[in-house]
């Protein structure tokens, strides 16, 4: 940052502050979110929130009722959120029930929880979520400026992540936390550059314990380290710490459940999703759902082979092209976990791989990846608003009485109008907006396939004149 | 200043203390802490609520007539972990008097019927204790004033007797046998015990006895109370999911029988200690009366019946 001239007003110098990109963009993300989190709210998760927060204070762990089906450390936020809610905001009631809106549940799609959570456990939740917002933001410009960049384009990825539809609708209407799980493989990844490879093992183990995703990426950590240290002793001193790093705070994180028999509970997440392909359908939407964690099982020797391949190559990396190299084989394999269709907000562990790549590319070839984040910033946050639809206003009907009922219920009756053959326009529209996700997936591999032909083209056309 | 790479690892670092804070705080130190107690004078009731921190409170006076309250519970556990967790529940209700047993072993429980409940989980009754007969022990159980709470499901022809639920008075046509869903609210408990589950599938219709929680438009009832013999049967809709584990524990714990008539509901905040009365304006009999306070709302953290 630039030093100013000692005799420059504090009003001078906080209106220079103020004008920088970097402060207009995080007032603009923070206005935007100021809106929607009170208005717009997806229930269903939410409402899980505040029930893992209440087994927190009847003393009753994670898992000793029903209601926590994730792996410890998001409920370990929430207890800690719960502190501060209950005992700094003095939060007295977290939810009712939409009595009026019962009919929802009748609908074609599942999830429209008449659990609806009180505005004031709304905003607490989705303020300490876009926190998180503005610590990815910064973690993606540091990377930037790290790899050696300007602060423009650093400044650019800061904004392209905050005002991101995808992340922006992640926090402050859904108000889930796949985020955290973000931020801190981002965190392992800027830990691990800074040599206090302990702490990124601690980082990564979180990452990982927060919603298993970034687990996949550990080859990619693999390889970053062994490559950025030359001596075989320092090779093995870095892995040995960031393994201790790892397996310390997993040990840490698990011990209660080890200690009270609820382990395979804290890995539900996983387990329930694997075995719900057994489970008979009772809807072409259960159908389609069932047969698609079949797809996801059967595409995992493929995405494992993947990120084998990738790590090898940004190991082997040229000296001189290694960071862009890296960077690109980090993109390929956060992709590469998401072969099938996942949940719109799964998405947000690619999207800071996309970001790095599209700001700091300098040739055609790289400048194609905008293609992938536009088409991958859109679907998401489709697929997300077509899911949820008018389930989102129920807060708002509830507590402020600011959409009637009977308006809310009439959309989601719309919904799941049936236009052919047991096809509710729910389903239809979930399933466009699903193939659109997955086409967006798929073109960040196929600019890398374009752009590696017309490389070796221009090469061959290079030899032969 | 910190430079970058110390702001970097003071980011990691508190990150990593709030999560671990949030662990000791569920598992080492929980600062949580609620309590109740209700003193009975002639014509009101006074009751002291402490609580650690900011939290809705919901306390009931219910009129149980002549009726016994469950004071003891036996589940008949089909081994499924969804067991525990009810009796989790219980916990937090300060219901403690808990019996864990299985079908094999249930009839040799069934004694003193007054004042106890059985558990059972979705699916028939256990071959040991009803087979459809007048005489069956569950019958006797009735009859002795017994409770049982019961997690429905209409048992398909063939596998039992056409007249397996005439002895009950009940018939299949009481049943709802497709997925549906509740529209509303209904009865005296459903909003002051803030019960949640609305799911019909597999319940009964309301006209059946006595709905308790929320009704379909064609009818029928997520939880339906039955007076059987000087017993009641409560039915439970929707099987073994989440907010029945609550409903149930809130039911059992609040003493509510076929016969409770909710006379007194009041609601409020508490934040440390709060002494508040009930006034009634005439006398009251406290045997034939039961308090139930409650905290949190849906949001259940702490009950106690007096």
């Amino acid at each position: 940052m630039e030093e100013l001239p000692e005799n420059v007003s504090a009003v001078s110098r906080l209106s220079i502050f103020l004008k920088r990109p970097m402060i207009t963009i995080l007032l603009v993300g923070i206005i935007i979110r100021a809106v929607l989190i009170p208005l717009l709210t997806y229930n269903y998760d939410i409402a899980f929130w505040a029930t893992t927060i209440q087994h927190a204070q009847s003393n009753n762990g994670l898992y000793n009722l029903e209601g926590y089906f994730y792996t410890p450390v998001w409920g370990y936020m929430l207890s800690f959120l719960g502190l501060i809610g209950n005992f700094v905001f003095g939060i007295s009631s977290y939810g009712t029930m939409a009595d009026g809106l019962l009919a929802s549940l009748g609908a074609d799609w599942e999830f429209y929880g008449v659990m609806t959570v009180s505005p004031e456990f709304s905003i607490l939740v989705k303020s300490f979520l876009s926190v998180f917002d503005v610590i990815c933001a910064y973690l993606i410009y540091t990377i930037v400026k790290r790899f050696g960049y300007s602060d423009r384009k650093a400044t650019m990825a800061f904004g392209l992540w905050f005002l991101c539809p995808i992340v922006i609708y992640t926090s402050a209407v859904h108000g889930t936390f796949d985020n955290i799980s973000v931020s801190f493989l981002l965190l392992s990844f800027l830990l691990a550059m800074d040599r206090k490879y302990m702490l990124a093992g601690t980082s990564f183990s979180i990452a990982a314990l927060t919603k298993f995703f970034p687990a996949y990426l550990a080859f990619m950590l693999l390889a970053y380290v062994l490559r950025t240290n030359n001596e075989r002793n320092s090779k093995a001193k870095a892995i040995l710490s960031v393994a201790a790093g790892v397996l310390i705070t997993a040990f840490l994180i698990l011990i209660p459940q080890i200690m009270t028999g609820y382990a395979s509970e804290a890995f539900g997440f996983v387990f329930d999703r694997v075995s719900s392909i057994q489970n008979d359908a009772d809807s072409l939407w259960d159908f389609i759902a069932t047969n698609g964690m079949l797809i996801v099982l059967l595409l995992q020797p493929l995405a494992f082979a993947l990120l084998g391949v990738m790590a090898y190559k940004a190991y082997k990396a040229e000296e001189s092209k290694f960071n862009e190299t890296f960077m690109l084989m980090f993109l390929l394999s956060a992709t590469a976990i998401f072969l099938w269709t996942p949940a719109p907000t799964y998405l947000l562990l690619t999207i800071p791989f996309l970001i790095f790549v599209v700001v700091t590319a300098e040739s055609e070839s790289q400048k194609r990846y905008i293609i992938p984040l536009i088409l991958l910033f859109v679907s998401t946050t489709l697929y997300s608003l077509t899911m949820h639809s008018f389930s989102i206003l129920f807060q708002s009907s509830v507590y402020m009485e600011l959409v009637s009922a009977e308006t809310i219920l009439n959309g989601i009756e719309w919904m799941s109008h049936i236009i052919s053959a047991g096809l509710t326009r729910q389903t239809a529209l979930n399933l466009v907006m699903g193939a659109l996700e997955t086409l967006a997936i798929y073109s960040v591999f196929l600019v890398y396939i374009i752009n590696h032909i017309t490389s070796k083209k221009r090469r061959s056309d290079c030899v032969g004149q | 200043m910190l430079d970058n790479k110390n702001i970097i690892a003071a980011i990691a670092v508190v990150l990593i203390a709030a999560m671990f804070v949030g662990e000791v705080a569920i598992y080492v130190k929980n600062p949580y802490s609620y309590d109740a107690d209700v003193v009975w004078d002639e014509e009101s009731l006074e009751y002291t609520l402490t609580a650690s921190n900011n939290i809705t409170y919901d306390l009931l006076v219910l009129d149980n007539e002549d009726s016994v309250p469950v004071t003891e519970l036996i589940i008949c556990s089909n081994g499924s972990g969804y067991f525990d967790r009810i009796v989790n529940e219980l916990t937090i209700r300060n219901f403690s008097n808990v019996i864990m047993t299985d079908s094999e072993n249930i009839a040799d429980m069934m004694d003193e019927p007054e004042g106890k409940a059985i558990l059972i989980p979705y699916g028939v009754f256990p071959k040991e204790i009803y087979n459809g007969n007048s005489t069956d022990p569950l019958m006797e159980w009735f009859a002795g004033g017994g409770s049982v709470f019961w997690f429905g499901h209409m048992p398909s022809n063939g596998y039992v007797n056409e007249e397996y639920l005439t002895p009950l008075g009940l018939s299949e046509d009481d049943f709802c046998t497709k997925e549906n869903y509740s529209s509303l609210p209904s009865g005296m408990f459903c909003k002051p015990l803030s019960l949640r589950n609305s799911l019909v599938y597999n319940g009964l219709k309301a006209d059946a006895g006595t709905p308790l929680a929320y009704v379909s438009d064609d009818g029928f009832s997520s939880i339906t109370s039955k007076k059987v013999l000087n017993g009641s049967l409560t039915v439970f809709a929707g099987g073994h999911t989440y907010e029945n584990s609550m409903d149930c524990a809130q039911l059992i714990s609040a003493g509510v029988t076929a016969d409770s008539v909710l006379s007194k509901h009041v609601t409020g905040e508490v934040r440390g200690s709060i002494t508040e009365s009930v006034v009634f304006g005439t006398e009251i009999i406290p045997e034939n009366n039961s308090v139930y306070v409650y905290m949190g709302g849906y949001y259940i953290v702490f009950g106690k019946r007096f």
